[in-house]
Parts: structure tokens; sequence; C-alpha cells
């Protein structure tokens, strides 16, 4: 390993912000899976409804998490390129 | 009383100054030995409010672990008191249950005789005074440092320099006493000894309102031989008792389950102080045992006695605490809550401050306080009660069925039930913000603000009631429907909103909800502007009444939209720090472009 490249790491190790950035990009990622999921779990089940009223519902939240995955994935760019200037 | 308390003693310490020097050293070796403790304890503070915190609810979930923890951090911290005041605080905010309490109280007291060990072990036998001076140096160098924990550290530093300062102080001049007056003519034999020497040591301990400075005074003077090992027995049982005095007085500010901690606390070193009395004869034969098992010589009095000191707490544990849980049903059944008015605030004792997350959470638990009462006023206005949000249907049919609805006093409700409460969170969160130790918070202004929706919801509802009124008889049979359309819309958000609270647990995505409930508010409000505008249209009701409906849909609006804001802050709210999710709610723009596209 090349002396630079170690020092970045050790430096890393002890770093706090690094820590809570990566905590952040963890939790994020898990939102966004999880978000993923009830989207699937959604469309399913907004396929399989004759009700109108729980239609309309199912297509609001689908909605709802669009924007969100949208806002997740602009977040976790936003703070990967940040963590990427940093170091 | 206190003022006649203060010449008294102020003119007896005088007067024995005057009389003799070695008196003056070791009143003045209390006195720094005392002032070392309220410094150690001031060093720990900084370091509440985070790390002992979140400790202390991950490890209080069970009364073992409660005991050990009680152990270990008054082990560390060498202070009972700052122990009782977090767990008190704990307590009157809701974070920790009374048998945890106990548990703590019952390990504090254990870990509280680790004093005895440290004077006796190493304070009479090491030159302390030589690490004193040091550490009062740097300790004051760090003192002055910005930093708030490098502060704290200055503090504890302090009062460790302190402390050994006092107790060489009193060390010294307990020798040099004994060359004028020999206490050790003063000693006493048998039950009489016992009895006086247990009442000179909790009259010591509440004076001095420390327990360790009792153990200080005590353990020297048997170190010098002033006092003898029976009668020093006797005085480490009277500062047991002693010390509960000032738990009691701590407990006095916090709420109902604060006393009966102090209760409990009162209840265990008195029950312990009875069995040592009565039973001292077989400790003193364990006290040998265990000592001689320990290696410790049969002649060193001080570490026997801390040995003893020991020995009685855990044994007052061991008789204890497989009874914690009846405990805490005869506490509660002795110590009874006074039925507490609903219009009184409930959470807001002067305990709670003392912690930026108990005061938090106190402010939480008020402004739920103040948001179920706003929450019962808003429904008793449309004639409707909590119970009927369980059936959907029915609460529709409960609406329908109100003809000249009964009018209620909202003003006066909001008097009552509202206005006083809203007003002490107000000025709870202003005293609270007042504080140096506590920088106001951003999660204090979010449940500022969440009251602040609460009462607006209120008043939102005081101008709804007016037309609610009006329009409630069958004359204006179309109207009316409308007004029930809207308290029926308010209704089911209170309902989705309890919903919401029930299941946030089990709830894998609640800001999804959440937003979904306000999409639903959005587009509930666009309904019934088209509906006002069709029966406009169709003559059905008169422009007047039309704009009335549209001026009172905007209240409805208003009213849901602040109790939805007031559910995010409190029941979405995470003590720690700002969750992803919360980055990724939806803001009022977005909420409207998911209504448009769901209608296009």
């Amino acid at each position: 390993m090349k002396k630079t490249s170690f020092l970045t790491r050790l430096e890393r190790l002890f770093d706090s912000e690094h820590k809570k950035t990566k905590h952040d990009i963890k939790e994020l990622k898990s939102v966004l899976r999880k978000l993923k999921k009830k989207e699937r779990e959604l469309c399913e089940a907004l396929a399989l409804t004759t009700n109108p009223e729980l239609a309309k519902l199912y297509r609001t939240e689908l909605e709802i998490i669009r924007i969100h995955r949208k806002k997740g994935l602009a977040e976790l760019q936003t703070i990967r390129s940040e963590q990427r200037k940093k170091s | 009383m206190q003022n006649i308390f203060l010449i008294l003693s102020v003119t007896l310490l005088s007067v024995g100054f005057w009389l003799s020097n070695e008196f003056k050293g070791i009143a003045a070796g209390v006195a720094l030995f005392l002032f070392g403790m309220l410094s150690l304890e001031q060093g720990f503070k900084a370091f509440t409010g985070g790390a002992l915190e979140r400790i202390l609810q991950k490890t209080t979930n069970t009364k073992l672990k409660s005991l050990g923890f009680g152990i270990v951090a008054t082990s560390l911290m060498q202070s009972s008191l700052l122990m009782s005041i977090i767990t008190i605080s704990f307590l009157s905010a809701g974070l920790l249950d009374l048998a945890a309490g106990i548990g703590i109280i019952f390990g504090a007291n254990l870990g509280t005789s680790t004093g005895a060990w440290l004077i006796a072990g190493f304070g009479l036998k090491v030159d302390i005074a030589n690490y004193a001076l040091p550490m009062l140096v740097f300790g004051i160098l760090m003192i002055f440092q910005s930093n708030k924990k490098l502060k704290g550290a200055g503090y504890i530093l302090t009062g460790l320099g302190f402390l050994f300062l006092g107790l060489d102080y009193i060390k010294d001049h307990f020798e040099r006493f004994k060359e004028t007056i020999d206490l050790a003519e003063f000693a006493m034999t048998g039950t009489q000894g016992l009895l006086v020497f247990t009442g000179v040591g909790i009259a010591a301990t509440v004076i001095m309102q420390s327990s360790h400075a009792t153990m200080a005074l005590l353990i020297t003077a048997l170190a010098v031989h002033q006092i003898t090992y029976e009668n020093a027995l006797a005085l480490a049982i009277g500062s047991n008792i002693g010390t509960t005095i000032t738990a009691i007085i701590g407990a006095l500010g916090a709420n109902i389950d604060g006393k009966r901690l102090a209760g409990a606390h009162l209840l265990f070193n008195c029950l312990t102080a009875i069995t040592a009395l009565f039973m001292l004869d077989y400790f003193v034969v364990v006290v040998d045992i265990a000592s001689a098992s320990l290696g410790i010589a049969m002649n060193d009095y001080t570490l026997k006695l801390a040995v003893f000191h020991s020995l009685f707490n855990l044994a007052g544990i061991v008789l204890l605490f497989p009874f914690i849980s009846s405990l805490v049903v005869f506490l509660e059944r002795f110590i009874k809550e006074q039925k507490i008015s609903i219009f009184l605030p409930k959470f807001l004792n002067d305990s709670a401050i003392e912690f930026p997350e108990t005061l938090t959470e106190s402010v939480r638990l008020e402004t739920l306080h103040l948001y179920d009462n706003a929450v019962y006023v808003i429904l008793k206005t449309f004639g409707l009660h909590r119970r009927d949000l369980q059936d959907s249907e029915q609460l529709l049919h409960t609406l329908m069925q109100q003809e000249n609805p009964a009018e209620y006093d909202i003003e006066n409700a909001y008097e009552k039930r509202i206005k006083g409460i809203y007003s002490a969170i107000i000025a709870y969160i202003s005293r609270a913000s007042f504080a140096p130790e506590h920088k106001p918070s951003a999660k204090l202004y979010w449940l500022r603000d969440a009251n602040r929706h609460i009462v607006e919801a209120i008043k939102d509802t005081k101008h709804l009631q007016t037309n609610w009124l009006h329009f409630g008889t069958s004359r204006y049979r179309y109207a009316r429907n409308e007004y029930q359309k809207i308290a029926y819309q308010i209704a089911l958000l209170i309902k989705h909103i309890e919903q919401f609270k029930r299941n946030i647990e089990a709830d894998t995505l609640p800001f999804v909800s959440l937003d979904t409930l306000k999409a639903k508010i959005e587009d509930d409000d666009r309904e019934i502007t088209r509906s006002i505008e069709t029966l406009i249209r169709e003559n059905k009701i008169t422009p007047e009444t039309g704009s009335s409906l549209i001026n009172d849909s905007a209240y409805m609006y208003s009213i849901k939209t602040n109790l939805v804001k007031t559910a995010e802050t409190l029941f979405l709210y995470k003590p720690q720090q700002l969750s992803p999710e919360h980055k990724l709610a939806l803001n009022e723009t977005e909420i409207k472009s998911v209504v448009e596209s769901i209608h296009r």
C-alpha cells in the first residue's frame, strides 16, 4: 500500500465526520430499499384492486414514493460527491 | 428556620475556631472536601446530556441491569447525589420506570461505598497532598478552556484535588487534635453507644449533606484512634440514613415517581440500617472473615470499616432486591398520586429541567397532553367523543343525526384546557433557554411550533363553530350536508393520526404514511371546493352561504394541516438527530403536484 493511501485510510479511521457520512449513506440506502419494496407491493395491490377509492389511495402513495425515491437518490449523489471532493 | 440554623452554625464554628486551631483545620478540611464534591458533580454534569443518558436508557431495561448501572456509575462518579438527581430527572420525564429507578438507587448505595475504600485504602496510606496540588493547577488550567468536555474534565480534576487536599487537612489536624483532646474518651459501648453514634452519624450527614464527607471524617478519626471501631460502625450506619434526607429534599420538586423513588431510598437505607444494628455482632464476624480473605490486617480498622460499609449495603440489596416489584406496588399504594386536573401541566417539573434529554422529553409529553386536550375540544365542538372515532360509518351516522347541534362553550374550554398548559410549556421552554448549560435546541423550537399549531387549530375550530351552529338546522339542507362533511373530514383525520401514532413502531416508512395524509388533506380541500361551486351553480345554496362555506373549508384545511404538523413533530420526531427520512419528506408544492398528478 502506498504511504499516502495508508495515511488517508488512517485519517479516515479517526475522522468522525467521515464516519457520520458513511452512516448517513447506509441509512439512506436502507430507506431507498424499503421504498423500492413498498413501491413493488403497491403496484401489485393496484393491479388487483377493483375498489376506485383504494385505487386512488394506492396511486397517491405510489406518486409520493416516486418523489421520495427521486429525492433520496439525489441526496445520495450529493453526499457521495461531497465525500469524493473531501478525499 | 434556615436563617436560625445558619446563625447557630456560624456561632458554634466561630467559638470552635477560637478555642482550637485543630478544630479549625478539621473544619477547613471538611469544607475543602465538600467543595471538591461540588466541583466533581459540576464536572460530571458536563458529560451528561450525551453518553451517560444514552447508556442509562440502554442499560436499564431489566432490574439487574439497573442495579449494575447504579453500582458502576456511582463508583465512577463518586456521587450518589448526582446519581439520584439524574435518576429522578429521568423518572420525572418518563424515560425510566420506577422499578428501574429503584434498581439504580440500590446500586448507587453499594457504588458509593467504594468511596470508603478509596479514602481508607488510598487517602490515608499515600501522601495525597502531593497529588492534590498538581491536580488543582492542571484542573484550573482546563476549566479556562472553552471546550465543554475539557472544562468538565477540569472540574473533575479540581474536584479530586480539593477532595485530596481536604482529606489531608482532616488527617493532619485530627492527629494534632489528639494532643489536646482525646475524643476516644467519649467512646460508648453497648446499645447506648450504637444508638448515640448512629444518631451522630445521621446528624453529621444531614448537616454536611454528604455521606462521603462523614465517611472521610470518621475514617480519619478512626485512623488516629480518636474513635473506637465499634462507634465508627454505628457512625457509618448513621451516615447511610442521613444521606436519604438529601435525596428527599431533592425529590420535593419531582413528580410522583420521583417522590416514590425517594421513599424507596429511605426504606432501603432504614431497613438496611436496622438490620445492621440488630445483627452487628454477626456483621463484625463476617467483616473479619472477609477482611482476612482479602488480605487486610486484623488491626487495619479503616479498611475493615470500608468492608463493613460495602457488606451492609450489599446485605440490603440481597434482602430487598427480590422484592422490588412488591416495593413498587407498596409505594404506589402508600404515596398516592393526587388526581391531577386535566387543565394543569402534568410533566413540567423542576427536576426534569436538569438535563437536555429529560427537558425535551418533558416538553414533548406535555405537548402530547395539550394535543389530547385539543382533540377533545375539537371533537366536542362537533358533538363528538373519542369513542365515536372507532368506526368511520358510525362516526358519519352520529354526525348526520345531529339536528340543531348543541353549542359547546369553546371559549371556556380554551381557557380551561388549552391556555394554561400552553402558557406553562412556553414559560418552561423559556426557563430552559435561560439556563447556561442548555443552548435552546432545534428540538425545543419544533416542539414550541407544534404547540403553536395546536392553539391555531383550536382558534380555527372556534371560527368554524359559528356557521356549524347556524347551518346545523334542516332549513339549510345542502349547507348542513357540507358542514357535516367538514366535521367528518376533521374527525376522520384525527382518527387517522391516532392510527398513525399506534402503528408507528410497526410502520417501516412512517413518513410515507404522513405524506399520504397530507396529500389527502389537499385532495379533500379540492373536492369540497368543487362541491360548493356545484351547489352554487345549481342554485342549491345562495352565493352568500357558498362564500361562508368556502371560508369555513379554509378553516378546516388549516385545522387539518396544523394537526398533521403537530403529529409530525410529536410522533415522527427522533431525539437524536434529523434522520435521512426527514430530508425526503415532501414539501407543500410537492404534495400539491402529487394531488394534481392523480387527478390528471
